[in-house]
């Protein structure tokens, strides 16, 4: 006979806002299929600045997210990384959205992307930064 | 900083300022972390916060609201 397996740990409650962004981001995606198939350029676009808008929208609670003190080394450098990291996913995820509404079909792919990841790399970059400080 | 830090800063007493960071803490506006005896109290600001607060500063605005007295 089998040991009953051990319970789950606690799963973290995951916010309904947080489900009722996913959900609207799925049908918005299915009503453009469904509806604006004609429209491909437009639906993009459309896709794209949503996209950017909730790179936006979750990177704007980045620096509110703090640990608490007694697990810091330096708090006062890991919250000036917090901001940092915060200020570029916003303006990348801003950016984003800008140049899905300014740029032109056929280079708003690639543009984005450079914007999104720059911003991303940068982040990324002053985290291993700041970990090599004393 | 610490609450007393904080306290020293303004001219109130320190079971006022008490109610005061209650207040901002419901808010989700500051974090408090116990170690020991001492409170130290950290603002939680998003980007957005951060962002208009130095437009503010900037520009020269005055965000506090204005005390109505009779």
């Amino acid at each position: 006979m089998n040991a009953a397996p051990p319970p789950l740990a606690r799963a973290k409650k995951i916010p309904r806002r947080d489900v009722f962004i996913a959900l609207a981001f799925l049908a918005v995606a299915s009503a453009l299929s469904l509806f604006a198939s004609d429209y491909f350029e437009l639906s993009q676009r459309i896709l794209g600045i949503m996209a950017g808008l909730m790179v936006a929208f979750y990177a704007n609670a980045v620096p509110k997210a703090l640990k608490p003190l007694a697990k810091l080394k330096n708090p006062a450098r890991y919250e000036a990384l917090q901001r940092f990291i915060g200020w570029c996913l916003v303006l990348g995820g801003l950016g984003y959205a800008i140049v899905w509404i300014t740029v032109p079909f056929a280079y708003v792919i690639p543009v984005g992307i450079a914007l999104l990841g720059s911003s991303l790399a940068l982040a990324v970059g002053r985290c291993f930064w700041v970990r090599r400080l004393p | 900083m610490t609450a007393g830090e904080l306290a020293d800063h303004f001219d109130v007493t320190k079971p006022t300022m008490s109610a005061h960071f209650t207040v901002l803490l419901s808010a989700g506006l500051i974090e408090a972390d116990k170690q020991g005896r001492t409170i130290t109290y950290r603002l939680r600001m998003s980007v957005l916060e951060d962002a208009v607060l130095g437009f503010a500063d900037t520009l020269g605005i005055d965000l506090k609201p204005k005390s109505t007295t009779s």
